[in-house]
């Protein structure tokens, strides 16, 4: 292979050039999953290591293993709803680069842009996932996967299928087929397993382990906890599978067996998407403009200190996200464009690292807070989630 | 007087080491346990400044297991101060030119010294354009003006 470069005869261009690709997957494998997207654009070869499973088996050999942020965001396309997913990549502009005119871009492309505004670090990128026709809602991530129940697959109807977007290699791929039926079903990851229950009048819950692959079935009281009412609340927290209805249980998988619990209102807004669980200690803005904690034993919500500098957040419960990003707190928000930009609107991270400093007291440290994507007005937050790759 | 043992580089200069030292290489050590590290070994494929830097290495973290080891008893009180003094070190080691560091992960790899290739693993590609990850990497755009149409239409953020 020529270079297009003299190489010294005492360069060692020979070894260089048959690099092995294990050496390669080492040094890639050292690098956060936050470069990947970048560095894809060096070369097909690095692009298809990057999108390699050995990559990811390197990564985890080393412990190396990292959580990332994904949004599946709903387009309007022809006024049909056109969801798309990203995921979040770092922008390295604090790079000490020899000629400042070469960014990380231009030299591969020629082109020569001098940046003249301020831009975010981290950036939302689209996701080139594999062709997949199916019309779902993702449910839930587990290890490096996001769970889905298809409603339509290749245009026939199917609530029985259950697939998952490896986001390794951004691919779709069918787990093993369910008992029964499902319509509507409510889904909870609790100790990396999918819990499925609904598809009434139904006494049982499936539940999914994805390290055997395998379905199993507990019996679940339904009409008991459900008494008059037609539909139920459920979460997940501190090893137990929450059921409200008009009685309130838990299946605790360990023990094997339900509980009658007492209906606690601040656990409930585990149940919502603008609330995230870390150590079993539930946050949530609580539709309010802040962040705050439930105090399960004072049983009342507590502010989280330290965030004077965090934007005001939206009092909704479409326009705002909370996830678990490897114990850190991941926000999502969005925010009109303002005037300047009528047509637009940006989306919102921060990530919040917490501190229990006593029972009473929670700190949050803000590690950062941008811009991360500007969509058009019409495009709508639907899911939230972190992976760990 | 411990034991040492003669490293020969692509060169032919040879390079006199503790034991100890060379005992940080596991492909080394290995040949050691064979007994075969008789009249020096030959590396063929390690040059002299990089050999030097490899050999540097080793003795630092051979006297810095030793000085661990001695202070053990102290462990909770200096442990942390001479885990950070290492990193320190380790940092300042790695800040050397690109076809220099290139070899060094190339005769960790080699070697097997498992620390200095996560060091130089870790080191290469942090902070580097594209352009210069080709470079170190002598990798030629292997994208077709097509392809690369499409990589940047797929990247558009990047361009923004």
């Amino acid at each position: 292979m020529k270079n297009g470069e003299e190489c010294s005869p005492q360069s060692p261009v020979n070894m260089i050039t048959h690099l092995p690709d294990d050496l390669l997957l080492n040094c890639l494998a050292r690098v956060s999953r936050l470069y990947y997207p970048i560095l894809s654009l060096v070369s097909k070869k690095f692009r298809s290591l990057i999108a390699s499973l050995e990559l990811y088996q390197t990564r985890t050999l080393l412990g190396h293993s990292e959580s990332c942020l994904y949004v599946y965001l709903g387009f309007s396309n022809d006024s049909k709803l056109d969801p798309r997913w990203f995921t979040l990549c770092k922008r390295p502009t604090r790079n000490p680069s020899p000629n400042p005119n070469l960014g990380w871009f231009t030299p591969c492309f020629g082109l020569r842009r001098i940046l003249t505004k301020r831009l975010s670090n981290n950036l939302m990128v689209p996701v080139p996932t594999s062709n997949f026709s199916a019309v779902y809602w993702p449910y839930g991530a587990i290890g490096s996967n996001i769970y889905t129940i298809v409603e339509y697959v290749h245009g026939e109807l199917s609530f029985d299928r259950v697939f998952y977007l490896d986001c390794r290699s951004h691919t779709w791929h069918e787990a093993p087929i369910m008992w029964m039926i499902r319509s509507s079903p409510l889904i909870r990851v609790l100790d990396g397993k999918l819990y499925v229950l609904n598809g009434f009048p139904s006494n049982s819950i499936e539940i999914f382990d994805p390290k055997t692959q395998l379905w199993d079935y507990v019996r679940c009281p339904i009409a008991e906890i459900l008494g008059t009412r037609s539909s139920l609340i459920s979460f997940a927290i501190d090893g137990g599978f929450y059921l409200y209805g008009d009685k309130c249980m838990v299946y605790k998988p360990k023990e094997n067996k339900w509980d009658v619990v007492e209906y606690e209102t601040g656990l409930v807004w585990a149940s919502f998407r603008l609330s995230c669980v870390i150590n079993n200690v539930v946050y949530s803005s609580k539709l309010s403009r802040v962040l705050k904690w439930y105090d399960s034993e004072g049983r009342l919500w507590r502010y989280l200190k330290g965030l004077d500098k965090l934007p005001k957040l939206p009092k909704s419960f479409s326009r705002l996200r909370l996830v678990n990003y490897g114990g850190k707190i991941a926000v999502l928000w969005e925010k009109s464009g303002g005037v300047s930009s009528r047509e637009k609107k940006m989306i919102w991270c921060a990530v919040i690292a917490v501190e229990r400093r006593s029972g009473q007291e929670i700190y949050g440290k803000i590690e950062w807070c941008e811009v991360v994507l500007t969509v058009p007005k019409s495009c709508c937050l639907l899911e939230f989630f972190a992976v760990t790759v | 007087m411990s034991k040492k043992i003669i490293f020969e580089s692509s060169e032919g200069e040879s390079f006199e080491v503790d034991e100890a030292v060379a005992l940080e290489c596991q492909t080394i050590k290995n040949m050691i346990e064979d007994d075969c590290t008789d009249g020096g070994i030959p590396l063929a494929n390690v040059n002299s400044a990089t050999l030097t830097k490899v050999i540097d290495y080793c003795k630092k973290h051979v006297e810095a297991a030793a000085a661990a080891e001695a202070n053990a008893g102290d462990k909770d009180i200096y442990g942390a101060n001479k885990d950070i003094e290492l990193k320190t070190w380790d940092e300042e080691f790695v800040k050397v030119d690109q076809p220099l560091l290139f070899d060094l992960m190339l005769a960790a790899n080699f070697l097997i010294i498992p620390g200095l290739l996560d060091l130089t693993c870790k080191t290469m590609m942090r902070g580097k354009t594209v352009l210069q990850i080709r470079e170190i990497f002598h990798i030629k755009k292997d994208y077709t003006d097509a392809e690369e149409a499409e990589v940047r239409k797929e990247n558009a953020w990047a361009f923004e």
